[in-house]
């Protein structure tokens, strides 16, 4: 169990909160059901979550937010590691609020509208790394934008879109309504994530929509993709939980040669190892939240590690609980399969774990100091 | 030990103080074997020990400062980052006095501990066997009463030090009628008695820190007994979660020196103008990562101990965890060396490679020494995780 520090009782209360939310949905068989259906975006959950308050953890307190910070908002996310979601609440309880926070307020009725949860947006922004392709990179130009946005988190429901855009000039973000885009739903094997391509033809701009433009703009986004990574991390720290709480109560019912399988030491040993890693990614977890609150400067280099850490301990427990699991781990009958899917989803989201670990290297390597931690 | 909980600043201020000393003294470095590295090792000791910065949670009538494991800590991890020598023996200070302190008598308290904190006597701990490795329970080396003392008679291996050791903490069978872990005695052996042999154990890692060691009618005083007659088992595995962390905050900070190390070998190196791989890069990546998951671990651990909140398995699972990041932190290094990895003598890129190569080696014992990487996956899943028992 992520034990949050002793003193954070708030951090608690919306853990709580939010565990009791997500199974009052009954999300994890309502999302079983739903898996490979086409199914309608699910608005009753959506509304009820903008009413926990979530989309104003991040918010400052003058911008009718919550005031409160990293440590608040990834006991959220923990819990919705643990009970699945099926919504972008990434984007809207992390972009949207420090979007609002720079812009100084919401500064239009579509953003409130989207705070309240009445509306929904979807953020579309260029891949990186390996996938990154200049040919459709999104450039806002003479009031046009143009481009397309690959792999949109739940861009087919969105009623808006915010878009990180390059340009000649200088980098803005841009709000702009759905029926200026292109659309295309992907199919998904993550019933948790919708996706799609979002494109843009000449779509127009005008001045009011451009949210934040300039040297502003790559400051922004670095933060709101540190904050992105952080909740990932946390998300992820509470589905390799709940993996590792199926596979050890796997085994104790899973009888075979005369006994529950936890008695062989094979298996107990693939179990001892599962929970060693889940502990070691909760506890960085906490760690790492708990520093970037305390010490926003270092807020990228303690989710980049973090990050990659959480894309790697989650992969090796999906797989490994599948193995535990036997021949069911394969198939769709029990409800892991949903975990193991998540895990996948939030490894390829923000960085993948290779390309993170190489540029830390590369920063220990170039840098004038090594900071090695002590006990505190 | 009763734990009360600690103020963080406490343990920072004490930190600070230990760092002004250390810089206002002389500090020695490694002998160029290991008969000198071990006699200025235990002269440094003594110097840590009278400056008062050894066994500082341990009672001042016993050469102590009656502080918390915490501080001893912070103490340690500014030790390592020096590359000063250590105490001589880890365990003298974290398992062997702790369990003289909970266990003995007055009497031999007094005895023992000052001198123990400052060298002036150095213990090795007879516990292993040819024949009772993971199954420690199962030794045979055997203590009958005789008058006055026991009598010994049987052999122990893996015996750290025991060619310097005045004293050594043994524990023999003395009763065959009752099940193996109960007839067990913890013996205090003088080193020095007729009929002890040592041999050293010619180690891969090229040191010779173990030893056999064999007992042919050693006499004992029946006095020189921690606990009682037959209880040995208990005194032998009690140890404290703060010493467990206590070694691992230890462990953590020496991972941590060699792979900062490393870093600065290729800082120099791209600084130089040579390119630094990728592979390289990621490498050094992946093992601070791991470090940084170490650390946080190792963070909950003392933190539980700083507030006084249970420990319910974490130091257990904390171990496994200690043991991949530390063997992954000294095959980094070691694999810098590429095909000087055998080769002692030579410093490439101006790495030490005679210590990276022994490092390296010594770090696979780390899988074993202590509880093995494969029991210690058992006392989680049978004792943490509550599995069947096989």
């Amino acid at each position: 169990m992520m034990d949050l520090p002793e003193t954070n009782s708030v951090a608690a209360t919306f853990r709580d909160a939010a565990e009791k939310l997500l199974g009052s949905f009954a999300t994890v068989d309502a999302i079983a059901l739903s898996d490979g259906k086409s199914t309608t975006f699910p608005d009753n959950v959506w509304t009820e979550i903008a009413n926990s308050g979530w989309f104003r953890i991040l918010l400052a307190e003058d911008k009718d937010g919550l005031g409160l910070g990293p440590v608040e908002l990834g006991a959220v996310f923990w819990a919705v590691g643990r009970g699945l979601l099926r919504g972008p609440l990434l984007d809207h309880a992390v972009t949207l609020p420090l979007i609002v926070n720079a812009v100084g307020g919401p500064t239009s009725p579509t953003l409130a509208r989207i705070l309240d949860g009445e509306a929904v947006f979807a953020f579309a922004e260029p891949l990186t790394g390996l996938h990154a392709d200049q040919a459709d990179a999104l450039i806002l130009s003479d009031g046009k934008l143009n481009g397309e946005a690959k792999l949109v988190p739940f861009g087919q429901w969105a009623d808006h879109v915010i878009v990180a855009a390059g340009g000649p000039a200088t980098p803005a973000l841009v709000l702009v309504s759905q029926p200026a885009a292109q659309v295309r739903p992907l199919r998904s094997l993550d019933p948790c994530a919708d996706l799609a391509t979002v494109a843009f033809h000449d779509a127009p701009v005008g001045e009011d929509q451009i949210l934040v433009q300039g040297d502003a703009v790559p400051a922004l986004l670095a933060q709101i993709r540190d904050l992105k990574r952080l909740m990932v991390s946390a998300e992820m720290a509470g589905a390799v939980d709940e993996m590792v709480r199926m596979g050890l109560d796997y085994t104790k019912t899973r009888k075979q040669f005369g006994r529950p399988i936890g008695s062989f030491q094979a298996i107990q040993h693939m179990v001892a190892e599962l929970a060693a890693r889940s502990y070691a990614l909760n506890r960085l977890v906490v760690a790492s939240l708990t520093d970037a609150a305390a010490s926003p400067a270092r807020c990228a280099e303690l989710a980049v590690i973090c990050k990659s850490y959480a894309s790697l301990v989650g992969r090796y427990t999906a797989e490994e609980v599948l193995q535990v699991h036997g021949g069911i781990g394969f198939t769709k009958e029990l409800p892991f399969h949903l975990y193991y899917r998540r895990a996948l989803t939030n490894m390829g989201l923000l960085g993948e774990a290779d390309d993170l670990l190489t540029e830390i290297g590369r920063g220990a390597i170039a840098g004038p100091s090594v900071p090695s931690a002590g006990i505190s | 030990m009763e734990q009360t909980p600690v103020e963080h600043d406490e343990i920072e201020s004490f930190r600070h103080l230990f760092r002004e000393w250390l810089a206002s003294t002389d500090v020695p470095c490694f002998g160029a074997d290991l008969h000198e590295s071990f006699a200025r090792q235990k002269a440094w000791q003594g110097t840590l020990a009278k400056a008062g910065w050894l066994g500082v949670d341990w009672p001042a009538e016993f050469g102590g400062r009656g502080l918390t494991p915490l501080h001893q800590m912070a103490v340690m991890e500014e030790l390592t980052k020096t590359e000063a020598p250590m105490p001589v023996s880890i365990v003298n200070l974290y398992v062997i006095g702790p369990t003289i302190l909970a266990w003995g008598t007055r009497e031999q308290k007094q005895k023992h501990l000052a001198r123990m904190l400052a060298a002036d006597e150095v213990w090795c701990q007879g516990f292993s066997e040819p024949g009772a490795g993971s199954d420690l329970a199962s030794l045979r080396t055997s203590a009958t009463i005789d008058g006055d003392s026991f009598v010994v008679n049987g052999q122990k291996v893996w015996t750290s030090q025991a060619q310097y050791a005045d004293f050594c903490a043994l524990l023999a069978r003395t009763d065959t009628t009752v099940p193996n872990h109960q007839g067990i005695s913890y013996l205090l052996v003088n080193m020095k008695s007729p009929g002890i042999t040592v041999r050293p154990i010619r180690q891969i890692s090229g040191g010779a820190e173990f030893n056999e060691v064999f007992f042919d009618n050693v006499r004992v005083p029946v006095t020189d007994i921690l606990g009682r007659v037959n209880e040995g088992w208990q005194v032998a595995v009690r140890t404290l979660a703060s010493e467990r962390s206590s070694i691992m905050v230890q462990r953590k900070a020496e991972a941590e020196a060699v792979v900062a190390k490393a870093i600065r070998a290729l800082r120099k190196l791209a600084g130089s103008g040579q390119v630094v791989p990728d592979r390289i890069a990621f490498r050094v990546g992946h093992v601070r990562m791991q470090l940084a998951a170490l650390d946080a671990v190792v963070r909950d651990l003392v933190e539980r101990l700083r507030t006084g909140r249970p420990m319910d398995g974490q130091d257990s699972l904390a171990k496994l965890i200690l043991t991949e990041v530390e063997q992954e932190a000294f095959s980094l290094s070691f694999d810098l060396l590429g095909p000087y990895r055998q080769v002692s003598q030579v410093r490439p890129l101006g790495l030490d490679a005679d210590h990276l190569i022994h490092d390296y080696f010594y770090s696979r014992s780390r899988s074993i020494s202590g509880g093995t990487t494969q029991v210690q996956r058992n006392v989680v899943a049978q004792r943490v995780l509550g599995m069947p028992r096989q």
